[in-house]
Protein backbone atom coordinates (compact mmCIF):
# COMPACT_ATOMS: atom_id res chain seq x y z
CA UNK A 1 0.00 0.00 0.00
CA UNK A 2 2.86 2.12 0.94
CA UNK A 3 4.81 1.49 -1.92
CA UNK A 4 1.71 1.89 -4.38
CA UNK A 5 0.90 5.75 -2.70
CA UNK A 6 4.59 6.70 -2.35
CA UNK A 7 4.18 6.07 -7.07
CA UNK A 8 0.86 7.81 -6.42
CA UNK A 9 1.94 11.15 -5.29
CA UNK A 10 5.46 11.18 -7.09
CA UNK A 11 2.86 10.61 -10.01
CA UNK A 12 4.79 7.65 -11.63
CA UNK A 13 1.72 5.10 -11.53
CA UNK A 14 0.55 4.23 -14.87
CA UNK A 15 -3.12 5.42 -15.34
CA UNK A 16 -5.26 2.03 -14.48
CA UNK A 17 -2.56 1.84 -11.65
CA UNK A 18 -4.03 5.35 -10.20
CA UNK A 19 -7.42 4.89 -11.16
CA UNK A 20 -6.91 1.73 -9.21
CA UNK A 21 -5.41 3.55 -5.88
CA UNK A 22 -7.69 6.84 -6.36
CA UNK A 23 -10.24 4.28 -6.12
CA UNK A 24 -9.32 2.80 -3.01
CA UNK A 25 -8.68 6.17 -1.38
CA UNK A 26 -12.32 7.01 -1.79
CA UNK A 27 -13.44 4.06 -0.06
CA UNK A 28 -10.85 3.47 2.41
CA UNK A 29 -9.81 5.27 5.71
CA UNK A 30 -6.62 3.31 6.05
CA UNK A 31 -5.49 4.43 2.87
CA UNK A 32 -6.41 8.42 3.37
CA UNK A 33 -4.98 7.58 6.93
CA UNK A 34 -1.44 6.09 5.76
CA UNK A 35 -1.26 8.81 2.52
CA UNK A 36 -1.69 11.92 4.71
CA UNK A 37 1.32 10.25 6.74
CA UNK A 38 3.53 10.02 3.16
CA UNK A 39 2.31 13.57 2.25
CA UNK A 40 3.64 14.66 5.62
CA UNK A 41 7.10 12.97 5.17
CA UNK A 42 7.29 14.23 1.64
CA UNK A 43 6.91 17.61 2.44
CA UNK A 44 9.11 17.66 5.34
CA UNK A 45 12.00 16.04 3.33
CA UNK A 46 11.12 18.43 0.45
CA UNK A 47 11.28 21.30 3.36
CA UNK A 48 14.25 20.29 4.95
CA UNK A 49 16.16 18.57 2.42
CA UNK A 50 17.58 21.38 0.49
CA UNK A 51 18.32 23.22 3.95
CA UNK A 52 20.23 20.40 5.03
CA UNK A 53 24.04 21.43 4.53
CA UNK A 54 23.55 24.65 4.00
CA UNK A 55 27.22 26.27 4.08
CA UNK A 56 27.65 29.01 6.07
CA UNK A 57 28.57 32.32 4.58
CA UNK A 58 32.14 32.51 3.24
CA UNK A 59 32.68 28.52 4.64
CA UNK A 60 33.14 27.68 0.57
CA UNK A 61 35.06 30.72 -0.25
CA UNK A 62 38.50 29.82 1.91
CA UNK A 63 38.28 26.72 -0.65
CA UNK A 64 38.38 28.07 -4.05
CA UNK A 65 42.52 29.82 -3.41
CA UNK A 66 43.63 26.42 -3.47
CA UNK A 67 41.42 24.58 -5.60
CA UNK A 68 42.42 27.30 -8.66
CA UNK A 69 45.81 26.88 -7.13
CA UNK A 70 45.44 23.04 -7.17
CA UNK A 71 43.55 22.85 -10.94
CA UNK A 72 46.39 24.96 -12.67
CA UNK A 73 49.15 23.39 -11.33
CA UNK A 74 50.68 20.91 -14.16
CA UNK A 75 49.11 17.61 -13.39
CA UNK A 76 51.88 14.70 -12.26
CA UNK A 77 52.73 12.75 -14.92
CA UNK A 78 50.51 9.72 -15.02
CA UNK A 79 51.57 6.39 -15.90
CA UNK A 80 50.69 5.51 -19.43
CA UNK A 81 50.71 2.70 -21.72
CA UNK A 82 52.36 3.29 -24.52
CA UNK A 83 52.67 0.66 -27.50
CA UNK A 84 56.20 -0.90 -26.64
CA UNK A 85 54.76 -1.38 -23.07
CA UNK A 86 51.59 -3.35 -24.22
CA UNK A 87 54.34 -5.31 -26.78
CA UNK A 88 56.44 -6.31 -23.72
CA UNK A 89 53.30 -7.42 -21.42
CA UNK A 90 51.89 -9.44 -24.77
CA UNK A 91 55.06 -11.22 -24.93
CA UNK A 92 55.76 -11.87 -21.44
CA UNK A 93 52.43 -13.31 -20.86
CA UNK A 94 53.19 -15.96 -23.97
CA UNK A 95 56.05 -16.80 -22.70
CA UNK A 96 54.89 -17.75 -18.95
CA UNK A 97 52.09 -19.46 -20.69
CA UNK A 98 54.56 -21.44 -22.94
CA UNK A 99 57.46 -21.93 -21.11
CA UNK A 100 55.69 -22.67 -17.54
CA UNK A 101 53.71 -25.72 -18.92
CA UNK A 102 57.31 -26.94 -20.56
CA UNK A 103 59.09 -26.48 -17.27
CA UNK A 104 56.37 -28.40 -15.48
CA UNK A 105 56.73 -31.23 -17.96
CA UNK A 106 60.80 -31.47 -17.66
CA UNK A 107 60.42 -31.61 -13.47
CA UNK A 108 58.20 -34.42 -14.02
CA UNK A 109 60.51 -36.35 -16.13
CA UNK A 110 63.29 -35.86 -14.10
CA UNK A 111 61.57 -37.01 -11.24
CA UNK A 112 60.34 -40.26 -13.24
CA UNK A 113 63.88 -41.53 -13.71
CA UNK A 114 65.14 -40.35 -10.50
CA UNK A 115 63.30 -42.53 -8.92
CA UNK A 116 65.10 -45.70 -9.00
CA UNK A 117 68.46 -44.41 -7.40
CA UNK A 118 69.55 -46.51 -4.57
CA UNK A 119 67.39 -46.24 -1.77
CA UNK A 120 67.67 -48.91 1.11
CA UNK A 121 64.27 -49.27 2.50
CA UNK A 122 64.58 -51.32 6.42
CA UNK A 123 62.60 -51.70 8.98
CA UNK A 124 64.97 -50.05 11.36
CA UNK A 125 63.16 -50.66 14.60
CA UNK A 126 63.06 -54.56 14.28
CA UNK A 127 66.39 -56.98 14.40
CA UNK A 128 67.01 -59.46 11.24
CA UNK A 129 65.66 -62.68 12.65
CA UNK A 130 62.99 -61.57 13.74
CA UNK A 131 60.76 -62.23 10.49
CA UNK A 132 61.62 -58.87 9.16
CA UNK A 133 62.87 -58.52 5.33
CA UNK A 134 65.67 -55.82 4.66
CA UNK A 135 65.27 -54.75 1.03
CA UNK A 136 67.77 -53.42 -0.90
CA UNK A 137 66.83 -51.75 -4.29
CA UNK A 138 69.85 -52.45 -7.00
CA UNK A 139 71.03 -49.02 -8.85
CA UNK A 140 69.46 -49.48 -12.03
CA UNK A 141 69.27 -46.76 -14.57
CA UNK A 142 66.79 -46.89 -16.72
CA UNK A 143 67.24 -45.81 -20.29
CA UNK A 144 64.71 -44.40 -22.27
CA UNK A 145 64.95 -44.63 -25.91
CA UNK A 146 62.30 -43.09 -28.09
CA UNK A 147 62.74 -43.46 -31.79
CA UNK A 148 60.16 -42.79 -34.48
CA UNK A 149 57.93 -45.43 -35.19
CA UNK A 150 58.17 -46.96 -38.87
CA UNK A 151 55.21 -45.84 -40.92
CA UNK A 152 53.55 -48.76 -42.06
CA UNK A 153 53.44 -49.10 -45.49
CA UNK A 154 49.94 -49.51 -47.24
CA UNK A 155 48.74 -53.00 -46.94
CA UNK A 156 51.40 -53.86 -44.15
CA UNK A 157 50.38 -55.27 -40.74
CA UNK A 158 51.09 -54.30 -37.91
CA UNK A 159 52.83 -56.30 -35.92
CA UNK A 160 55.21 -55.92 -33.02
CA UNK A 161 58.68 -55.49 -34.16
CA UNK A 162 61.61 -57.89 -33.28
CA UNK A 163 63.31 -55.43 -30.71
CA UNK A 164 60.03 -54.78 -29.12
CA UNK A 165 59.36 -58.96 -28.62
CA UNK A 166 62.92 -59.49 -27.53
CA UNK A 167 64.12 -61.66 -30.27
CA UNK B 1 15.12 21.43 -13.40
CA UNK B 2 15.98 24.74 -13.01
CA UNK B 3 19.12 24.68 -15.51
CA UNK B 4 18.33 24.38 -19.12
CA UNK B 5 20.79 22.36 -20.81
CA UNK B 6 22.12 25.27 -23.12
CA UNK B 7 22.60 28.30 -20.52
CA UNK B 8 24.02 30.36 -22.95
CA UNK B 9 25.78 32.38 -19.96
CA UNK B 10 27.29 29.40 -18.10
CA UNK B 11 28.61 28.21 -21.56
CA UNK B 12 30.08 31.48 -22.56
CA UNK B 13 31.94 30.87 -18.67
CA UNK B 14 33.10 27.54 -19.66
CA UNK B 15 34.20 28.75 -22.75
CA UNK B 16 36.46 31.54 -20.85
CA UNK B 17 37.60 28.91 -17.88
CA UNK B 18 38.56 27.22 -20.85
CA UNK B 19 41.13 29.59 -21.91
CA UNK B 20 42.65 30.17 -17.90
CA UNK B 21 40.57 32.79 -17.28
CA UNK B 22 40.32 32.05 -13.22
CA UNK B 23 37.28 35.31 -13.17
CA UNK B 24 35.08 32.70 -15.19
CA UNK B 25 36.16 29.69 -12.76
CA UNK B 26 35.12 32.01 -9.45
CA UNK B 27 32.11 33.19 -11.12
CA UNK B 28 30.97 28.74 -12.28
CA UNK B 29 32.60 27.89 -8.79
CA UNK B 30 30.48 30.70 -6.93
CA UNK B 31 27.29 29.42 -8.88
CA UNK B 32 27.83 26.03 -8.08
CA UNK B 33 29.65 25.28 -4.66
CA UNK B 34 27.02 25.45 -2.47
CA UNK B 35 25.00 22.72 -4.83
CA UNK B 36 27.97 20.53 -4.55
CA UNK B 37 28.59 20.65 -1.17
CA UNK B 38 24.65 20.53 0.25
CA UNK B 39 24.69 17.44 -2.24
CA UNK B 40 28.27 16.02 -0.54
CA UNK B 41 27.17 17.06 2.81
CA UNK B 42 23.99 14.91 2.74
CA UNK B 43 25.18 12.28 1.13
CA UNK B 44 28.57 12.00 3.80
CA UNK B 45 26.96 13.92 6.52
CA UNK B 46 30.42 15.33 7.35
CA UNK B 47 31.00 18.85 7.31
CA UNK B 48 35.20 18.32 6.77
CA UNK B 49 34.43 15.06 4.20
CA UNK B 50 32.16 17.34 2.09
CA UNK B 51 34.43 20.35 1.75
CA UNK B 52 37.02 17.62 0.29
CA UNK B 53 34.73 16.71 -2.07
CA UNK B 54 34.02 20.15 -3.10
CA UNK B 55 37.70 20.39 -3.37
CA UNK B 56 38.12 17.25 -5.41
CA UNK B 57 35.65 18.04 -7.52
CA UNK B 58 36.11 21.28 -8.71
CA UNK B 59 40.02 20.40 -9.31
CA UNK B 60 38.55 17.66 -11.58
CA UNK B 61 36.10 20.30 -13.03
CA UNK B 62 39.07 23.08 -13.89
CA UNK B 63 41.09 20.42 -14.82
CA UNK B 64 38.38 18.34 -16.87
CA UNK B 65 36.00 21.03 -18.34
CA UNK B 66 37.21 20.17 -22.30
CA UNK B 67 35.67 16.89 -21.48
CA UNK B 68 32.19 18.70 -20.41
CA UNK B 69 29.84 17.79 -23.48
CA UNK B 70 26.68 19.85 -23.37
CA UNK B 71 24.87 17.75 -25.78
CA UNK B 72 25.46 15.21 -23.45
CA UNK B 73 23.71 16.56 -20.35
CA UNK B 74 23.29 19.41 -18.47
CA UNK B 75 26.05 20.91 -16.46
CA UNK B 76 24.77 20.33 -13.23
CA UNK B 77 24.08 16.53 -14.10
CA UNK B 78 27.96 16.59 -14.60
CA UNK B 79 28.97 18.57 -11.65
CA UNK B 80 26.67 15.99 -9.32
CA UNK B 81 27.79 12.56 -11.18
CA UNK B 82 31.71 13.70 -10.33
CA UNK B 83 30.44 14.91 -6.81
CA UNK B 84 28.55 11.34 -6.50
CA UNK B 85 31.51 9.62 -7.36
CA UNK B 86 34.07 11.14 -5.26
CA UNK B 87 31.32 10.58 -1.86
CA UNK B 88 31.90 7.25 -2.75
CA UNK B 89 35.51 7.35 -2.95
CA UNK B 90 35.75 9.77 0.64
CA UNK B 91 32.99 6.85 2.27
CA UNK B 92 35.56 4.41 0.85
CA UNK B 93 38.59 6.03 2.22
CA UNK B 94 36.79 6.43 5.65
CA UNK B 95 34.10 4.59 6.54
CA UNK B 96 31.27 6.78 7.56
CA UNK B 97 30.11 5.94 11.43
CA UNK B 98 26.56 4.94 10.67
CA UNK B 99 24.14 4.07 13.25
CA UNK B 100 22.33 0.84 13.19
CA UNK B 101 18.56 1.11 12.44
CA UNK B 102 18.11 -0.98 15.33
CA UNK B 103 20.17 0.29 17.72
CA UNK B 104 18.83 3.71 16.53
CA UNK B 105 15.26 2.87 17.32
CA UNK B 106 16.40 0.62 20.54
CA UNK B 107 17.96 4.24 21.88
CA UNK B 108 15.41 6.52 20.41
CA UNK B 109 15.73 10.00 19.63
CA UNK B 110 15.33 13.13 21.71
CA UNK B 111 12.00 13.80 22.15
CA UNK B 112 10.87 17.58 21.53
CA UNK B 113 11.75 20.06 24.28
CA UNK B 114 9.43 20.73 26.57
CA UNK B 115 6.67 23.68 25.84
CA UNK B 116 7.81 24.90 29.29
CA UNK B 117 11.20 25.28 27.74
CA UNK B 118 9.75 27.25 25.43
CA UNK B 119 13.29 26.90 23.35
CA UNK B 120 14.48 29.54 20.07
CA UNK B 121 13.08 28.39 16.56
CA UNK B 122 16.30 28.29 15.16
CA UNK B 123 17.07 25.56 18.20
CA UNK B 124 14.48 23.52 17.29
CA UNK B 125 15.36 23.91 13.27
CA UNK B 126 18.19 22.49 14.02
CA UNK B 127 17.25 19.81 15.88
CA UNK B 128 14.95 19.10 13.54
CA UNK B 129 17.95 19.07 10.68
CA UNK B 130 19.82 16.69 13.30
CA UNK B 131 17.17 14.32 13.49
CA UNK B 132 16.65 14.26 9.77
CA UNK B 133 20.39 13.66 9.22
CA UNK B 134 20.32 10.92 12.05
CA UNK B 135 16.93 9.51 9.91
CA UNK B 136 19.39 9.94 6.97
CA UNK B 137 22.02 8.20 8.64
CA UNK B 138 20.87 4.71 8.82
CA UNK B 139 19.88 4.52 5.20
CA UNK B 140 22.20 2.88 3.08
CA UNK B 141 24.55 4.60 1.00
CA UNK B 142 22.76 4.07 -2.30
CA UNK B 143 19.56 5.04 -1.22
CA UNK B 144 21.22 8.53 0.54
CA UNK B 145 22.44 9.27 -2.40
CA UNK B 146 18.57 8.93 -4.17
CA UNK B 147 17.06 10.98 -1.28
CA UNK B 148 19.97 13.68 -1.50
CA UNK B 149 19.05 14.32 -5.60
CA UNK B 150 15.84 13.74 -5.36
CA UNK B 151 14.88 16.03 -2.31
CA UNK B 152 18.12 17.78 -1.62
CA UNK B 153 18.79 18.68 -5.46
CA UNK B 154 15.22 18.47 -6.92
CA UNK B 155 16.54 16.60 -9.58
CA UNK B 156 13.99 14.35 -12.02
CA UNK B 157 14.25 10.80 -11.39
CA UNK B 158 15.79 10.62 -15.30
CA UNK B 159 18.21 13.40 -13.96
CA UNK B 160 18.85 11.01 -10.97
CA UNK B 161 19.10 7.90 -13.76
CA UNK B 162 21.90 10.12 -15.75
CA UNK B 163 24.04 10.89 -12.19
CA UNK B 164 23.76 7.53 -11.06
CA UNK B 165 24.17 5.67 -14.04
CA UNK B 166 21.50 3.58 -13.71
CA UNK B 167 17.50 3.26 -15.05
CA UNK B 168 15.62 5.94 -14.19
CA UNK B 169 12.94 3.22 -13.40
CA UNK B 170 15.71 1.97 -10.63
CA UNK B 171 16.07 5.98 -9.53
CA UNK B 172 12.48 5.78 -8.46
CA UNK B 173 12.37 2.50 -6.59
CA UNK B 174 15.24 3.89 -4.35
CA UNK B 175 13.47 6.69 -3.67
CA UNK B 176 10.44 4.85 -2.65
CA UNK B 177 12.74 2.59 -0.49
CA UNK B 178 14.41 5.39 0.96
CA UNK B 179 11.11 6.68 1.81
CA UNK B 180 9.87 3.81 3.24
CA UNK B 181 12.46 3.30 5.33
CA UNK B 182 12.83 7.24 6.61
CA UNK B 183 8.84 6.76 7.22
CA UNK B 184 9.73 3.79 9.83
CA UNK B 185 12.35 4.78 11.77
CA UNK B 186 10.75 8.90 12.06
CA UNK B 187 7.48 6.80 13.11
CA UNK B 188 9.50 4.95 15.57
CA UNK B 189 11.40 8.22 16.95
CA UNK B 190 8.67 10.76 17.29
CA UNK B 191 10.87 12.92 14.68
CA UNK B 192 7.96 13.91 12.75
CA UNK B 193 6.44 15.57 15.35
CA UNK B 194 9.82 17.42 15.94
CA UNK B 195 9.98 18.40 12.31
CA UNK B 196 5.95 19.60 12.45
CA UNK B 197 7.23 21.43 15.13
CA UNK B 198 9.78 23.71 13.83
CA UNK B 199 8.73 23.97 10.74
CA UNK B 200 4.95 23.45 11.10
Amino acid sequence: MREQLIAYLEGTLKPEECREVALRLQHSAQWRQELGQIQELQAELQQQMPLLGQPAPGQLDVLLSGILDRASRPRRSAFRWDGLQTILLVVGTVAVLVLFPLFLHNTSVDAMVNWSQNVPVSTNTMEPGDGTVEALYEPKLINIRYSASPVPMPGATLEPSREAVGK
Amino acid sequence: MSEKRDDPELMEQVERALQGDQIACTAIYNQYAPQVYRLAYSVLLHQQDAEDVVQEVFVYVFRNLHRYDPKRGAFRTWLYTITISRCRNARRRKVLPSVALTEMLAKGMDPPAPSSENPELESMRNDARHALAEGLKTLSPRLRESVALRYGQGLTYREMGEVLNIPSKTAESRVRLAHQALRQVMDETNVVPILEEAFG
